[in-house]
């Protein structure tokens, strides 16, 4: 490492990097989509703090616009008594929001400066140029470029190294920077960090000024900036490929921004062509930018000097107008919001009207929830036939109830991956998958492997798939070869011409006919996770300890049935980019059935076994745990591994698998009509269809309307119409005397559910910035991302078809509602002793509600700690809101 | 003026198969969605069947004439169907199908829906009477329709900044084209009348008409071809267009571009007298070809990689065209387009899923066994196409069976770059690519029998066709160059660049159906001076 610079000014410039990287969230590649709070570096700050700081920085919208609560009001989805009880409760909300400001003072005050701009926004601003979106331009190109491994980077020296040998060559370095211009940006440093430090210098950005300076570079471009942030924080340190750090970027960047700002300060030796480049056309007037701008608020004065935040709607009618009087002139002034109501909003300015909006349709719903919860009938106590576990993904809960009713079983949450963080690799496979959630790191790594009786099958087997997957290289590579790619593509058309057209017109016999060629060419053969010590999997003990884990987690510690199905699930998705959105997200989306394979597998062992027992888990030795997958796009249930079922036992599976296909086939039928595209009889109930169709950007709702995450026994909840829209975790607070289970479910699987939760929210607040956009126009980019049409930013977040139908929300934005069953004391003292979860509760990232059982009442949370009791008065004003 | 056709279920067939797609336009346009889109889309099939027909009646009864003649005999408006056009209307049919019935699901909920698919049934229309005029005022005002309705096709998504800039583009780009393609037909007109493309007899005597305005009416034609192709600078509109959405692609590239194609080959007897023109249409191409390919494996994005594979393809076309093997060029065209709208429709499926990639056996050949393999691999797919009847009897094959021994050669490398080596490997290996070349040969010799007959004879001024060989040559120096060490960072910069896109993509991030709320707003920097530092 070079020289120039000593350690110190490194040591700071990296902590300035990571705080002002706080602004961005890590994008993980689609391969293993992972939703994830947009936000969620800020949550040292309460939640509406952190939307109106990244309101400056990132430039979005935090809350949901005037137009979709004018439509939630008409729809009675929001009452005026909701609104009035909120506009009441709103004088204590402020006392606490401003205590929470003074204690998230740490990152709050540091980054709270008045709206970060680079220097070459701030040039732009003042000379109608260009310069940022050009360095826009120039890094999305190479970073692109770099990550899809087109740049030369022999020594695996990073991005900046790469590009710097390679950029002086770029012709589109030279027309906007000029051959001078070219050179120099190769100059700058020996290393990124050096680069990073001795373009700030040119700049002349004060030591005071440069952590908004380097926040305003990230969220310039929240994609690519999300995608080193991935690399730099969360990948695994050994992951193959590319790899673009912060470090990189923003050397890159800043780079690119010292060098075109220098070469205006030369002035007349530009030449006209990079002179044109870089001012956009005509003359030194933003005005004359307008259509190719989208920053128009910078062209109005008066909006810029008043508060933009939260604002919204339409920024010509300005940013201060409050929500009562736009509600008025949509209509709803005559509609029914009574004076009083719209008297009160009026005088809020526009950002707490806008709170008080949200809190008020997020009440409606609570309200619902928890006055339904609270006429939950009571079970009828009947030994199960058989246990289902199910991942507490809130589409797991239609299936669950229609299982219950479709038989004498019982069902449960816990997690997809089942408390097992494991590295694992399937068969013959080249590369090892993480299944856990990206909070968690895996603990082990496990394997799957032939049967005694089927190494022979499964050999061939691997043979087959290896014959494909040569065909498959064979084609790759004569598709891009300089010869090779024209008599490909001519005699490749009257092979693949028939294909599209059968898989347009009948996808659903495409598939199966695909299958099958698939199934002779690689026939299936038996196999097993292997958990044997032996073969270099865990120790006895450390299984016993996950074993342990799961079974107290989800409070399954007695009363075991004959078999317990231990269900992952994934979805079955054609010619989607997002189809590991819609795999589990507790298996870091990824399909959950290796997961449930390698529990169950865990559990059967009667090493295991005996473990548990001396750690107080007896589970009967009649018990066997099969395990299952649940296709949320077909809403079928496969059994896998069946030939490790012992034949004492297959009677119960053979039952349990035609209960399973029925309540599927019901479950299925209640979701189906909320997907657009179905109103058609015929094609209503065929979800296989749908899932199997190339030419769908909708093959199911995934998780959209995910409002809820309810914490406690099944009794409590068994019999409920939740509409999938609950995540439910089982837990027993019976077998968990010192809170570590209740400690495991708030502080993993809750978080990852207010993750999913937050993405949702935000993706459909603002879609312009926080969106995946519409997948139409969608690009992949070197398989890890998605550009709009022909380049520039990743885009971060979901895609509109997961939130949208045209241009209404289906999903209903809200933030996480945890309903906990469990002793207030126990409760609060997990939450003591948990710094995320005061920063989530506190911060009022995520609304806390809790009862102890069946005959408590409802308590909840506000931000300072306290509780208040919840009242069934206002509950029973706002009843009529549907939940489906 | 009468209607006379010389078989009457054949031109009623034809008529309904380009009718069929502007009946479908109607609905579309007038019904506000499911059950009108649905009926537009089975109008689609409808019109691909009765193309079929007719293709069935000329096989039955020889070319024929669907046409208004004036009294004097002269054809005025109307439709030549014969082996030629009605395969190409076939495609275009087909292709028109397929692109609806999957924008049906795919535009799902699209406010815009509705205007793509009249749009898009106007492209298919029009580009049929492309296919199969009967004079070349029919040829010329189809060609322009085309080029106006797939503009408006591309503009359906004005809130998207950089749809809205490559439709600016393309509409000028067009504009240049087929003002090229009118002063032709006007050249054409002064001196030979109203051109019956029917008749070779009435082609050829209006090209000795032509006389020394020969050379210019083709250098015309071939700016028209080149333009709508995207070929060289007159290619410059068709990456941007990736911004629209993905069924826009498939039928820009299934469809729209083949139109320079049709055109060299339609207007063969004309355009072929002109080396000139023949030359400087194949340099175009050739050069083209060449960039385009080294660029596309450059190209990060799988749009963008598509688009750049289409310029090379359409260049090689070209390129056939200007050599005279325009059953070659008619092959690749009919091949490529059913290949480029398949990728486009899947190009959502080029994510890969960890964990479905099989380990790579541990004994792989070494690579001088591995050349000599795929040398034998390109000796046996030479030997075997030669075999099969009829594949070299047209012009250009020989240089053809140059490039299909480079793609089995590369095919093999790759292959024996993962299989496992073994003599079930070898055999399994012999066999695909056999059953390929055979495939392959029968659509070569079979579309060669039905089409041959139909197609211009080679004119005077087409190059040999052995220059086809120099596109190979071409591309194998330059990706050799890309590997020399002093030359790789200079190419990839060069050939990065030719990737990326030129403009319009910068800051487009406007959401969809929040246009309004969007639109204006996002980061406002603080009205501060240049230097003034924000975060005092």
């Amino acid at each position: 490492v070079s020289s120039d610079v000593g350690a110190a000014p490194r040591a700071r410039l990296l902590a300035r990097v990571d705080e002002a990287a706080r602004v961005v969230a890590p994008l993980w590649p689609l391969s293993t989509f992972v939703a994830v709070n947009p936000l969620w570096d800020l949550r040292q700050m309460p939640f509406h703090e952190a939307v109106a700081y990244a309101g400056q920085v990132l430039g979005i919208n935090g809350y949901p616009p005037t137009a979709m609560f004018a439509r939630a009001y008409a729809e009675g989805r929001v009452t005026a008594a909701d609104l009035r009880a909120v506009l009441d409760g709103e004088r204590a909300k402020e006392r606490s929001a401003r205590m929470g400001a003074e204690r998230g003072d740490g990152i709050g005050r540091r980054l709270r400066a008045p709206r970060p701009s680079t220097a070459a926004e701030r040039h732009d601003r003042v000379l109608g140029t260009k310069v940022a979106e050009a360095v826009d331009r120039e890094v999305a190109k190479w970073c692109a470029a770099y990550v899809a491994g087109v740049v030369p980077d022999d020594a695996a020296r990073g991005f900046y190294a790469a590009w710097r040998q390679v950029v002086v060559y770029d012709p589109a370095a030279r027309s906007v920077a000029g051959r001078a211009g070219r050179g120099r940006l190769a100059e700058l440093g020996e290393d990124a960090e050096e680069a990073i430090l001795g373009c700030l210098d040119l700049l002349g950005i004060p030591e005071a000024g440069r952590t908004s300076e380097l926040a305003r570079h990230f969220a310039r471009m929240p994609g690519w900036a999300g995608h080193a942030k991935w690399r730099s924080r969360w990948a695994a340190p050994d992951h193959p490929g590319p790899a673009v750090h912060l470090v990189d970027y923003l050397a890159v960047r800043l780079c690119y921004e010292a060098v075109l700002l220098e070469s205006f300060g030369r002035g007349p030796g530009l030449r006209r062509k990079r002179r044109r480049t870089l001012r956009g056309g005509s003359g030194l007037t933003v005005n004359a930018s307008k259509e190719e701008e989208p920053q128009g608020s910078a062209e109005d004065p008066q909006a810029d000097a008043e508060e933009p935040l939260g604002s919204a709607e339409d920024p010509q009618a300005g940013a201060e107008e409050p929500l009562g009087s736009a509600a008025r002139r949509a209509g709803l002034g005559a509609a029914g919001l009574p004076e009083d109501v719209a008297g009160r909003l009026s005088r809020l300015g526009a950002t707490e009207a806008a709170r008080v909006w949200l809190a008020a349709y997020e009440n409606h719903y609570r309200d619902w929830l928890l006055d339904a919860l609270d006429r939950a009938p009571s079970p009828r106590r009947k030994p199960p036939a058989a246990q289902v576990v199910f991942c507490i993904d809130a589409r797991s809960e239609r299936l669950r109830r229609h299982l219950e009713a479709a038989g004498p079983y019982e069902t449960l949450g816990l997690a997809g991956f089942f408390a097992l963080p494991i590295r694992y690799r399937a068969l013959g496979s080249a590369d090892a998958v993480d299944l856990c959630p990206a909070l968690v790191r895996p603990s082990a790594q496990m394997a799957e492997r032939p049967t005694g009786a089927s190494r022979a099958t499964a050999a061939r087997a691997l043979a087959g798939r290896q014959v494909l997957a040569g065909a498959h290289s064979a084609f790759g590579s004569a598709r891009k070869g300089a010869i090779s790619q024209f008599v490909l593509a001519e005699a490749g058309g009257f092979v693949a011409g028939p294909i599209a057209i059968a898989k347009t017109l009948s996808p659903g016999r495409y598939r199966s006919a695909r299958s099958w060629v698939q199934r002779v060419a690689a026939p299936p053969s038996d196999t097993l996770v292997d958990a044997d010590p032996a073969a270099g999997g865990l120790s006895d003990e450390a299984q016993a300890k996950f074993a342990h884990a799961a079974l107290t987690t989800m409070g399954l510690v007695h009363s075991f049935a004959s078999v317990v199905l231990l269900c992952g699930h994934g979805s079955s998705t054609e010619n989607n980019p997002y189809a590991s959105a819609l795999d589990c997200g507790a298996c870091g989306g990824n399909r959950g059935g290796p997961s449930a394979r390698a529990a169950a597998a865990i559990l059967n062992r009667p090493a295991t076994r005996r473990l548990l027992a001396e750690r107080g888990v007896a589970v009967p030795d009649g018990t066997v745990f099969v395990a299952g997958e649940h296709d949320t796009a077909t809403d079928t249930v496969a059994v896998l591994d069946a030939h490790l079922v012992p034949p004492s036992h297959r009677d119960v599976v053979a039952a349990l698998q035609s209960a399973l296909e029925r309540a599927g086939a019901a479950a299925a039928m209640e979701r189906c009509p909320s997907l657009p595209g179905n109103e058609s009889r015929r094609r209503k109930g065929r979800p296989a269809e749908r899932a199997a169709d190339w030419a769908q950007v909708r093959p199911e709702w995934g998780l959209a309307r995910n409002a809820a995450f309810v914490v406690g026994p099944r009794e409590l909840t068994a019999g409920l119409d939740l509409g999938g829209r609950c995540f439910l975790h089982s837990y027993d607070p019976g077998a968990d005397a010192d809170g570590a289970a209740l400690e495991t479910i708030l502080t993993a699987p809750m978080v990852v559910a207010h993750w999913i939760s937050a993405q949702y929210y935000f993706s459909t607040v603002d879609p312009a910035v926080l969106s995946a956009g519409d997948k139409t126009t969608q690009n992949v980019v070197a398989g890890i991302g998605v550009v709009q049409g022909a380049g520039g930013d990743l885009r971060v977040g979901l895609p509109l078809q997961s939130l949208y139908v045209a241009e209404r929300a289906y999903h209903e934005p809200m933030r996480l509602l945890v309903a906990v069953h469990a002793p207030l004391a126990l409760l609060d003292a997990v939450v003591a002793r948990n710094q995320v979860l005061r920063e989530l509760f506190d911060g009022q990232w995520v609304h806390l509600v809790q009862r102890e059982d069946r005959r408590d009442r409802w308590k909840i949370r506000h931000s300072d700690g306290t509780w208040a009791r919840w009242s069934r008065a206002a509950a029973l004003a706002t009843r009529s809101v549907a939940n489906g | 003026m009468h209607i006379v056709g010389l078989s009457w279920a054949g031109a009623l067939c034809l008529a309904g198969a380009v009718g069929a797609p502007l009946a479908g336009a109607v609905v579309s346009i007038v019904s506000r969605g499911g059950g009108g889109y649905r009926a537009a889309a089975r109008l689609g099939w409808i019109s691909a069947l009765l193309a079929g027909a007719a293709a069935g009646v000329v096989a039955l009864h020889g070319p024929y004439l669907a046409a208004a003649e004036s009294a004097s005999g002269q054809v005025v408006l109307g439709l030549w169907a014969d082996q030629l056009t009605v395969t190409l209307v076939l495609l275009v049919c087909v292709v028109g199908a397929v692109v609806q019935s999957f924008s049906l699901r795919y535009l799902e909920g699209d406010r815009t829906a509705g205007r793509f698919l009249a749009a898009a049934n106007v492209v298919v229309a029009s580009t049929a009477i492309v296919c199969a005029s009967a004079t070349a005022a029919v040829l010329v005002g189809a060609w322009v329709v085309a080029g106006a309705a797939f503009v408006v096709t591309l503009g359906c998504r004005p809130d998207l900044a950089g749809v809205r800039w490559a439709t600016r583009r393309t509409l000028r780009m067009f504009a240049v084209g087929d003002l090229a393609v009118v002063a032709a037909l006007v050249l054409l007109w002064l001196r030979a009348g109203n051109l019956d493309l029917a008749s070779p007899g009435a082609l050829r005597s209006a090209a000795a008409h032509l006389g020394g305005l020969a050379t210019p009416v083709a250098l015309l034609v071939a700016v028209a071809a080149l333009t709508r192709s995207a070929q060289g600078p007159l290619g410059r509109w068709l990456p941007g267009t990736v911004s629209a959405p993905t069924p826009t692609s498939a039928l820009l590239h299934a469809g729209v571009v083949n139109g320079g194609g049709i055109l060299l080959v339609r207007l063969g007897v004309l355009t072929g007298g002109s080396m000139l023109a023949m030359a400087a249409v194949f340099t175009v191409a050739a050069a083209t070809a060449a960039v385009a390919t080294q660029a596309m494996a450059r190209r990060a994005d799988v749009k963008g990689a598509l688009v750049l594979s289409t310029m090379g393809q359409m260049g090689f076309m070209v390129a056939e065209c200007a050599v005279g093997a325009y059953l070659a060029a008619v092959v690749h065209l009919i091949g490529h387009a059913l290949y480029k709208a398949t990728l486009f429709f899947g190009s959502g499926a080029q994510v890969p899923r960890p964990g479905e990639t099989p380990v790579i056996p541990a004994a792989v050949m070494p690579n001088v066994t591995r050349a000599v393999a795929s040398a034998a691999a390109a000796a046996a797919t030479v030997a075997a196409m030669a075999a099969i009847p009829q594949v070299l009897d047209h012009r250009g094959a020989f240089a053809l069976l140059v490039f299909a021994a480079g793609t089995a050669a590369s095919a093999s490398w790759s292959w024996w770059g993962r299989a496992r080596v073994s003599a079930s490997g070898a055999l399994l290996w012999a066999t695909a690519l056999l059953g390929a070349c055979g495939i392959y040969g029968l659509v070569l010799g079979g579309l060669g029998r039905w089409i041959g007959p139909s197609l211009p004879a080679v004119g005077t001024g087409a190059l040999s066709p052995w220059w086809l060989a120099a596109v190979a040559g071409t591309g194998v120096a330059v990706a050799a160059l890309a590997r020399l060490p002093a030359v790789r960072l200079r190419l990839v910069a060069v050939l990065v660049d030719a990737a990326a896109p030129a403009e319009g993509y910068a800051r487009a991030r406007r959401g969809r159906g929040r246009a309004a709320r969007t639109e204006g707003r996002g980061y406002a920097p603080a009205p501060v001076g240049v230097w003034e530092e924000s975060a005092a």
